[in-house]
């Protein structure tokens, strides 16, 4: 029983707690059944919150029972990123330096998460700092893939991909500054959700990149994706950025349908060092979404997408290096190899090419949208375009192909963010000894909706979400 | 191991920023730099007189959906 209630999607927990089929005492115990005895496998976990869980468990019955309309997500265990802050508990955020560092104020992100009624039943690792894309981690555990534990998550989100996809939680927050929550899902075989740039409220998140943090889902399937999302997106008075645009509800019309969707097939860059098997499993998922109605358009993608992988990466560094600067004046050696290096160009960037970088952005974005969306509705891409390195490639940052690896990890995430623009992860099949491979969907500013109604028109057809790994 | 990037960015580090590493330590920090200025000097073909950071918030608004802006 308990591996049934494990196994079921976000969404079907949600509905089976509805109907009174399973009590939310039942399905926490299970989610820390499993948490108890894979943690210690996988990783996943900097803390598992036990008593806090059962008890908030034990209130959300009780609230059912009172209550006519319950919240959407009331019971449901879910757990997240260590770096969403609630006031009065730790958020270690990866690292040795905030090991023990207890914030006074709870992340927009979760309190809405609260108000939808969901369990927060542990702190999950991650990438030190959020600034890392193979998921590997120096100073604390590195989280392992479900799906094969010689191969990495991907990060910087990688407990909330490692544990999603191993149904403990049903699903995780994740941050994403130029991948961090598109690669680990692909990495994992999840859902995950970029969204547009000031979707979601930044505060109380851990900050990186302050013109490039977003937050958003990993979930199995792409309903329980819609459903968190729509539960943690809006204006919020505590962050300056956030949008003020309405939220859709986006589940409704999410089986719609994509007949007559126009899906854009980039003509260069996404493709072009692509690993073979990885760019056959990503061309024919569009095989099943022209065969849902959608019609498939080459575009040509203007010269400047490169540019804006680079220029990511500047800006990441740059303002990584602008919040860290103290820490790594101070304590250089207590953080990890990899993430000292990697903030390192910031303190060596010109501020005039920041600001070029800052300041081009509207134009960079302007062609890009004409380029694509003066054509097409979506865009469809690899997310990883070469097959899962292993956890020893990823650990070794002396080896000769270490810098390759890394860019080629984030080469099709990266312009996104850049360009603000939303994205999704799809899973679309496995190369080698289970190793998963996804496609991404780009959309318009602000139009998750979109990709969520093709996600689902995808998944729906398919049955890669369906799939578990062999715990 | 030489590289004319690191030439003076150790010194740089010490004097601005109170960072002691040496021109071998900073050997790959500087080509990663140095890279990220050349993408910015690709990009940045036309002038940049009067463009400012909030024109790129305003132009994700512009692109939205309009069925979002009623």
């Amino acid at each position: 029983m308990s591996a049934e209630i494990t196994n079921l999607s976000l969404h079907d927990v949600a509905v089976a707690l509805t109907n009174g089929d399973v009590s939310s005492v039942e399905v926490t115990d299970a989610c820390l059944a499993r948490m108890e005895k894979l943690n210690p496998v996988l990783d996943c976990a900097a803390e598992i919150l036990t008593d806090q869980a059962r008890s908030d468990a034990q209130a959300a019955d009780e609230k059912r029972k009172t209550t006519g309309n319950p919240a959407p997500l009331l019971g449901v265990p879910l757990a997240h990123k260590d770096m969403y802050y609630r006031a009065g508990r730790k958020s270690g955020c990866g690292s040795k330096i905030r090991e023990n560092f207890v914030p006074d104020h709870t992340s927009t992100a979760l309190s809405r998460l609260d108000d939808a009624g969901a369990l927060d039943i542990a702190r999950l690792n991650m990438v030190e700092f959020a600034l890392g894309i193979t998921g590997h981690n120096d100073v604390v555990p590195t989280p392992k893939n479900p799906w094969n534990t010689g191969h990495i998550t991907g990060g910087s989100s990688s407990g909330s991909a490692s544990s999603v996809s191993a149904r403990i939680v049903y699903g995780a927050l994740g941050s994403d500054t130029g991948g961090s929550i598109r690669v680990p899902a692909a990495a994992c075989g999840l859902v995950g959700m970029k969204p547009t740039y000031g979707r979601v409220s930044r505060y109380g998140a851990m900050p990186l990149s302050h013109s490039l943090d977003t937050i958003g889902p990993l979930t199995r399937t792409v309903k329980d994706n819609a459903l968190m999302m729509r539960a943690i997106a809006g204006q919020d008075e505590n962050d300056t950025t956030s949008s003020a645009l309405p939220v859709p509800n986006y589940m409704d019309n999410i089986d719609g349908g994509i007949k007559g969707l126009k899906v854009g097939i980039p003509e260069n860059y996404f493709y072009d060092d692509t690993d073979s098997n990885v760019e056959r499993l990503v061309r024919e998922s569009l095989n099943i979404l022209e065969a849902q109605g959608a019609i498939l358009v080459p575009v040509k993608m203007p010269d400047t997408i490169a540019e804006s992988n680079a220029l990511c990466g500047l800006m990441t560094t740059t303002e990584g290096v602008g919040i860290h600067q103290d820490w790594l004046k101070n304590r250089w050696h207590e953080y990890g190899e990899q993430t000292r290096n990697r903030f390192a160009p910031g303190f060596l960037m010109p501020a005039i090419q920041y600001l070029e970088a800052l300041n081009g952005r509207a134009k960079i974005l302007a062609d890009f949208a004409a380029a694509v969306f003066d054509h097409v509705d979506v865009l469809h891409t690899p997310v990883i375009p070469i097959p899962l390195p292993t956890s020893a490639e990823a650990g070794n940052a002396q080896s000769e192909n270490f810098f390759a690896m890394t860019n080629l990890l984030g080469r099709c995430t990266r312009p996104i963010n850049y360009l603000g623009l939303p994205g999704i992860s799809v899973p679309c099949g496995f190369t080698g000894p289970n190793l998963p491979v996804s496609f991404q969907l780009v959309g318009r500013p602000f139009d998750e909706q979109t990709l969520y109604r093709a996600a689902q028109a995808y998944e729906a057809a398919t049955d890669w979400t369906s799939k578990s790994p062999d715990l | 191991m030489e590289n004319k990037n690191t030439n003076n960015a150790s010194s740089w580090l010490k004097r601005f920023n109170s960072l002691e590493r040496t021109e071998d330590q900073l050997f790959h920090t500087a080509n990663t730099t140095q890279s990220f200025c050349d993408a910015v000097s690709r990009t940045a073909t036309d002038t940049m007189f009067e463009r400012e950071p909030s024109q790129f918030f305003s132009l994700l608004h512009e692109l939205a959906p309009e069925s979002l802006k009623k």
